[in-house]
């Protein structure tokens, strides 16, 4: 662990449930990739999650965020023509909570509390995911996770089998592991394998 | 090995013995019962087209090991949508991921035995299956071995079970105590297999020490092919017979002289069956194939009721003309003119071109037979030419094997009387068995009557046929040992299988044996039902099984030439 880069911190937790939490990113352009599994910080043992969407808006709900230049504008000249701008938006994302560690163990089940507020959100290290990947349970919680929980998954198995020694062997696993879960949607696992097809 | 495993279980195993301790694991009892057998889902790595019906395998279940046999094998999806749009052919992906998860194989599995692995008990027949999601794997060579017994004086080399090394035996005594059949359709290798068991029988009988242990055969060698050598589809083609084999242990008696001379035979004496020793009985047998009538039949029984052993003489010479001295004796057995003439057109039908059929048999030839068997030889009859001639062959079988048998009766009975020895065991081989042991015809015949008394009077049968659904269903079922070469029609295979348990499972076995040389055992010489390759009888095993020859043990190649 030693060796390996610090993780990114990406931001803080801002709204928690037991089942996901939104965080808001430290900055406005850092938010994590879709599907990338996180680690919720500040506690005595990690909360687990998969990044299941980002959304920037402006920060006042008061004041939306208008379309500014010409149609001939491109974006570079649209935002040098308005430096304000980029400080009235903020950026968060949404995670759903795949699972814990409890007394050094890795549980892929949820965890008996909410994230704290205001607990840094950071991605997972190598070792961390490698470990976490071992078993495929949290896919059950990840195929709950909302509307576009497809392609949640269809992305966290992938960024999770870019970091394996054995990328197709570990995606032909993940995609035994789903068949029995969606084995009264066959239409849908087939959607998600897919997505995920090396 | 210390009998337990890292975890502290017992380590499940029949055998004590150094051998790799990683088994093939197949997969997991999921479902079935003791007569439907088990449902076993095979594990996701394990490749289905590996599976055999016929194999073993050893089911773990928790203080004791079952044993059975693989009898189907099938696929199954649990995602409908999968048999309607299956991966297409470059979704290798898609197909890596669903095999062995929604796609999976059942294995169908006969339960034949059981033995508790804690104590080291002698396997038993089931009486319960093992529990849910017990282990299966394949059953290893040793334990196989073990089930099968050792070669000793007991036990006898019959063939090689699918996919192993280690050689299936037979039980020797349980063998010969009952009557028993080898079935299989044409040129599947029932001869071959028949020619096999003989010679083992009679190296058997020579290594036993008690007299009552002993057994010869008696054999009706139809095509010639058991006394001297048989025709072999292969190199050189020809095989070495009992004769040459083991010499001092068969005598041949042919039917035809000519025949066996012109094939070089060394036989001991020539047969004949005089007209004397023909029954009324023997020529019912016939009846369809001389065109004989009921009345005919029935003719015959009167004709011997009233001329004893006289009759078919007088039979032959019977007039037809109207006012002949015959005519009273005609009325008296009210015999129908119409019925002499159908009669005797038969009879002559019968007795053309046979020179083995004489008007009176001088009484050595078949006291030279019985004299062979009683002094522990094993006797062939070749029928040379006559053989193709299916009266012919029923017809001398027929009378041989009923004096025989009434001497046989004579000697059992007067040693139980006088406490004396009782003959030597007979087992009597007959080709196309199903013609004497018809429904129709079993009920009369000296061989339904031997298959019926079983071993009362020492002597068994060994019947060899294609056709077993012919075979009266008393008689199969009084058939104690059963090896079956292929069939292929339904009716034959559930006879075979008929008072068998897991019965369906095992037609499914037998329909499906390879052409040739491949056979299931089941009954009493084997512990469970078993598929083996029979040992190869050819030149490669002449030499072994000479020396494997009991008390001759010490006999080099230069026996199987005796300058006899
Ligand atoms: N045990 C065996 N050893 C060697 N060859 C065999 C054996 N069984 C079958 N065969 C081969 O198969 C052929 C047919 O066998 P055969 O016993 O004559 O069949 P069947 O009597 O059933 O018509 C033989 O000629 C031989 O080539
Ligand atoms: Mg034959």
């Amino acid at each position: 662990m030693t060796a390996s880069a610090p993780p990114t911190r990406y931001g803080r937790v801002i709204r928690a449930s037991i089942d996901r939490f939104s965080a808001e990113c430290f900055a406005r352009d850092g938010a994590p990739p879709l599907g990338l599994l996180v680690a919720v910080e500040d506690m005595e043992e990690p909360v687990f999650a998969v990044v299941c969407g980002v959304l920037t808006e402006g920060i006042d709900p008061t004041r939306r965020v208008t379309a500014r230049g010409e149609p001939e504008h491109d974006l570079q000249r649209v935002l040098d023509e308005n430096p304000h701008v980029p400080a009235l938006l903020a950026t968060t994302f949404d995670a759903v909570v795949v699972g814990h560690k409890r007394a050094g163990n890795v549980c892929q089940y949820l965890p008996s509390a909410p994230a704290p507020m205001l607990a840094r959100v950071r991605g997972c290290t190598d070792d961390e995911c490698a470990a976490f990947m071992r078993s495929f349970d949290f896919l059950r919680l990840l195929l709950a996770g909302g509307v576009f929980a497809d392609d949640v998954i269809a992305s966290a198995l992938r960024q999770a089998a870019a970091a394996q020694p054995d990328r197709r062997g570990f995606l032909v696993h993940s995609g035994k592991a789903l068949t029995p879960l969606l084995a009264d949607d066959a239409t849908r696992l087939q959607a998600i394998l897919r997505r995920i097809q090396p | 090995m210390n009998g337990h495993g890292t975890d502290g279980r017992p380590v499940l195993s029949l055998v004590e013995l150094d051998r790799p301790q990683i088994f093939s694991s197949l997969g997991s009892v999921v479902g079935g019962s003791l007569t439907g057998g088990l449902e076993v889902r095979l594990d996701g790595e394990v490749d289905v087209e590996e599976m055999a019906a016929g194999r073993y395998v050893t089911v773990e279940a928790r203080d004791q090991l079952f044993f059975g046999m693989i009898t189907d094998v099938e696929l199954k999806t649990t995602l409908p949508a999968l048999t309607e749009t299956p991966p297409g052919e470059d979704d290798e992906f898609l197909r890596e991921v669903y095999r062995g998860t929604a796609a999976f194989a059942v294995l169908h599995i006969t339960p034949m035995l059981r033995v508790s692995a804690i104590e080291n008990n002698a396997p038993e027949p089931v009486k319960t299956v093992p529990g849910h999601f017990s282990r299966v794997r394949e059953a290893t060579q040793a334990e196989v071995e073990r089930i099968f017994g050792e070669e000793d004086a007991e036990h006898f080399v019959i063939g090689t079970p699918l996919d192993m090394e280690v050689k299936v035996r037979l039980d020797y005594e349980r063998f010969v105590e009952r009557s028993n059949g080898i079935f299989g359709k044409s040129g599947t290798g029932k001869t071959f297999l028949t020619r096999l068991v003989l010679l083992n029988v009679i190296q058997k009988s020579n290594a036993q020490r008690e007299a009552k242990k002993k057994a010869v055969h008696l054999v009706f060698d139809m095509h010639n092919e058991y006394g001297w050598e048989g025709s072999y589809e292969g190199a050189g083609g020809t095989v070495k017979g009992l004769k040459q084999l083991v010499p001092s242990s068969v005598v041949v008696y042919t039917l035809d002289e000519d025949s066996s001379r012109r094939r070089r035979v060394k036989y001991d004496s020539a047969v004949t069956i005089g007209h004397n020793e023909i029954d009324a009985e023997d020529i019912a047998l016939l009846a369809e194939t001389l065109n004989l009538t009921q009345n005919s039949v029935d003719a015959c029984h009167a004709l011997q009721a009233r001329f004893r052993d006289g009759w078919l003489k007088q039979a032959l010479d019977l007039s037809m003309d109207e006012d002949s001295d015959d005519t009273p004796l005609l009325n008296q057995l009210a015999i129908h003119v119409a019925t002499v003439r159908n009669l005797q057109r038969g009879l002559n039908k019968l007795l053309r071109n046979k020179p083995f059929l004489v008007e009176r048999a001088p009484a050595a030839s078949l006291n030279a037979i019985l004299g062979s068997l009683l002094a522990g030889k094993s006797v062939v009859i070749e029928f040379g030419r006559f053989g193709n001639d299916l009266d012919s062959y029923m017809l001398v079988a027929n009378v041989l094997t009923r004096r025989i048998h009434e001497k046989y009766r004579d000697l059992v009975e007067k040693a139980l009387g006088e406490k004396g020895e009782k003959p030597i065991r007979l087992m009597i081989t007959i080709e196309e068995a199903h013609k004497f042991l018809d429904p129709r015809v079993a009920g009369q015949t000296i061989f339904g009557q031997i298959a019926r008394e079983m071993r009362k009077y020492n002597v068994t049968l060994l019947v060899i046929d294609q056709r077993p659904s012919a075979i009266e269903s008393e008689v199969m079922s009084q058939l104690g040992t059963r090896v079956s070469c292929l069939l292929d029609n339904e009716r034959d295979v559930d006879a075979v299988l008929s008072g068998v348990s897991g019965k369906s499972g095992l037609r499914e076995v037998l329909a499906r044996l390879d052409s040739k040389q491949q056979a299931l055992i089941l009954g009493h010489a084997v512990p469970m039902p078993i598929v083996v390759r029979p040992e190869t009888y050819g030149p490669e095993n002449y030499e072994r099984w000479v020396e494997g020859f009991g008390e001759r043990s010490r006999s080099r190649a230069s026996d199987l030439y005796p300058d006899e």
